[in-house]
């Protein structure tokens, strides 16, 4: 579920767009920061560095002076470390460390490469704490030379860095989270339109989007989306429309052509005795009427117009008088099974919900052959009905829910008729659905009597 | 027995009309739904048949304007609308019972006559249902032919009341099944003719006599040898 989201959520254009978006925005500030960078830290590093590189080359030419001795060069060197703090000068001479250090430091690179190195200094509270030097090292005729200053730089180098991770760090936030908040809203009207496709496509063509005062351009979409189904509608409500009136207008005439052969038969039955084909005349006719009435009804039903009065509907009690009502076809016939896995209730009509369950378990218990098997399983509110019939192959399942498809075009029986269909519609009717799957073998109908929760 | 029937198709009511009065019925027509709540509100009928769909008066303003003057005279309601929510519409409205066009006069005719006699003696609280040899104990429960006790099913003993009860009437299939089942639809396939043949085989055994009559084209009645 939440993965099945996260994959929707980032397959968006919208957060594809908010991902180089924020790719551009990283860039576009670490392209300044690196500015930044260069006009402050470095160049006072820089400047550190030209420092360090006077003062080294100050010493050596000191050296190279034929007039300068050791002494004047120690003494030049003591000046120079009592005028300031940060400055570090060390000469080795003969293994003997003349300047501001105990220890001379390996691995110091020759003028004018640079090197940074720890120290430990002795601060005002007598505490040693450590400290980066940046320092180079001359040959001078007294021995090496080492020259360095306190890198200050490295520490404000340092929390350059730290701002300036933050700063990308909130970029990158600020980004992506201006990106979530857009996809949501667009996924958000977008999963709209396509739910109303959704109930449009379920048969509910009497949904329609809401439009805001905005009039942006999922309005523009919407807007002309409600117009197709207007279109849509009308078109198929004056379709149905016709049937109906087809279906009414005959059914007039027909109504009456029964009368008379009933009456024909009242007074004939009793003069000329039985009229056998006069009989069949009518009960063909039933059958034509019956089949126009479940038309009527079952377009009726499917035009959500239909004002049901609904009240809670207890599924146990309706599927035990389905079985009580069908018992007697099982009896010696097949096996039928009933169990209750987990009651169930529902907002509903009963009539109609007992009539799409009987008209499920008639057809599983015609088309189950002797000796097979009947399973009604109930689990809150969805209704299994499992045969071990001949089943429905796969290609022919959306086909048996049109209006009196027959499965096998050669069967001389009844078929599924309107059967189905208005189970279908019933089941519509209360938010559920039906699903047909193989039961291997055989056909299982899967009822969901009622919206899921 | 007075019948009134409010109809505006002519063929239809010729034929009810006449196919009463062969039956024994007074039988008054009334051709609209202002003519029809005239009729009825004068109270001199046994039972009155309303078609739904009337001119100048729809069928159910009529039954409600009656039923508001207080008139209790059980009406059947006569309907080309098939819909569970038509018949509940109707039977709230004040009708007694619905029958959808388009209709057999037998099951027309039963249904008249079970709301006649229902009308006239609905408060018999009786605790004993008897015919021929067999008595039916509603307070305990139990069924017994010529002193044998007889296991029912629910629905059986459900079913054997409701023919007791009606003893010597004629019952249709739908009646049964409305009467027993309390769902409103035709389930169209034998099924209840089936269990009237279950119900058969536990109560006539042993070349007893024929207790549940079939009644061709129509249905059931219980009637004594």
């Amino acid at each position: 579920m939440w993965s099945e989201r996260l994959r929707l959520f980032t397959q968006t254009s919208i957060w594809r767009f908010t991902l180089a978006f924020t790719v551009v925005v990283l860039l576009i500030c670490s392209g300044i920061l690196v500015m930044v960078y260069q006009f402050t830290v470095a160049e006072q590093r820089r400047q550190l560095e030209q420092q360090i590189l006077t003062v080294a080359n100050g010493f050596q030419d000191l050296s190279n002076l034929e007039s300068v001795h050791f002494v004047e060069f120690t003494q030049a060197i003591q000046e120079r470390t009592e005028k300031s703090h940060s400055l570090v000068i060390a000469l080795n001479h003969q293994d003997q460390i003349i300047g501001n250090l105990e220890s001379f430091p390996d691995a110091i690179p020759a003028f004018p490469q640079l090197v940074r190195f720890p120290i430990a200094v002795i601060n005002y509270q007598g505490e040693t704490e450590p400290t980066i030097v940046l320092g180079t090292q001359v040959m001078t005729k007294f021995g090496i030379l080492l020259v360095g200053l306190f890198d200050d730089y490295h520490k404000e180098e340092k929390q350059f860095l730290t701002v300036s991770g933050f700063a990308l760090g909130g970029a990158l936030l600020f980004t992506v989270g201006i990106g979530v908040i857009f996809n949501r809203r667009v996924l958000s009207r977008v999963k709209q339109i396509s739910e109303l496709v959704a109930q449009v496509q379920s048969g509910q063509l009497q949904t329609r989007l809401p439009l805001s005062k905005r009039a942006d351009e999922y309005d523009l979409i919407s807007n002309q989306i409600n117009q197709m189904l207007d279109d849509i509608d009308g078109l198929v409500n004056s379709i149905s429309n016709i049937t109906d009136n087809i279906a009414h207008d005959l059914r007039t005439p027909l109504s009456r052509i029964r009368i008379r052969i009933e009456e024909v038969l009242r007074k004939k039955g009793e003069e000329l005795g039985e009229e056998p084909w006069l009989v069949d005349v009518q009960t063909e006719l039933d059958q034509v009427l019956e089949t126009f009435n479940a038309m009527l009804e079952l377009s009726r039903l499917e035009k959500s117009t239909l004002a049901l009065e609904k009240s809670p509907c207890d599924l146990v009690k309706i599927c035990q008088d389905v079985v009580d009502l069908v018992q007697p076809l099982v009896q010696q016939k097949l096996q039928l099974e009933w169990i209750v896995e987990e009651p169930g209730v529902v907002q509903g009509e009963t009539h109609l919900l007992f009539r799409a369950i009987y008209n499920v378990v008639e057809n599983a218990i015609r088309y189950t052959p002797e000796q097979g098997q009947v399973k009604i399983v109930l689990k809150g509110t969805c209704l299994v009905v499992e045969d071990n019939g001949p089943g429905i192959p796969e290609f022919e399942r959306e086909n048996v829910f049109q209006r009196l498809y027959q499965l096998d075009k050669s069967r001389q029986d009844q078929g599924f008729g309107l059967g189905l269909s208005i189970v279908k519609a019933i089941l519509q009717l209360h938010g559920g659905r039906i699903q047909l799957e193989d039961n291997h073998p055989g056909l299982r109908v899967i009822l969901q009597l009622g919206p899921i929760d | 027995m007075k019948l009134l029937l409010i109809e505006d198709d002519e063929l239809t009511y010729q034929y009810i009309q006449k196919a009463f009065q062969e039956q024994g019925y007074t039988v008054d027509v009334a051709n609209d739904g202002n003519e029809g709540l005239f009729l009825a509100t004068s109270g001199e009928y046994d039972i009155i048949v309303l078609d739904r769909m009337l001119s100048k008066m729809d069928g159910l303003t009529c039954l409600s304007a009656l039923r508001a003057t207080g008139n209790q005279t059980p009406v059947i309601i006569l309907s080309a609308l098939a819909h569970v929510d038509e018949r509940i519409k109707g039977l709230k409205a004040g009708g007694d019972d619905y029958v959808t066009k388009p209709f057999s006069f037998q099951e027309l005719l039963i249904r008249v006559e079970l709301l006649t006699k229902r009308h006239q003696n609905t408060n018999g609280n009786t605790t004993k249902l008897v015919v021929d040899d067999l008595i039916m104990d509603l307070l305990g429960h139990k069924v017994t032919r010529a002193g044998q006790e007889i296991s029912l099913q629910p629905k059986e003993f459900q079913l054997l009341q409701y023919l007791l009860t009606h003893q010597g009437q004629v019952v249709s299939r739908t009646v049964l099944f409305e009467a027993v089942w309390e769902y409103y639809f035709d389930p169209k396939t034998n099924v209840i003719d089936v269990h009237i043949a279950n119900l058969r085989k536990k109560l006539e055994t042993n070349n007893q006599s024929q207790l549940i009559h079939t009644v061709r084209g129509a249905g059931y009645v219980v009637r004594a040898p």
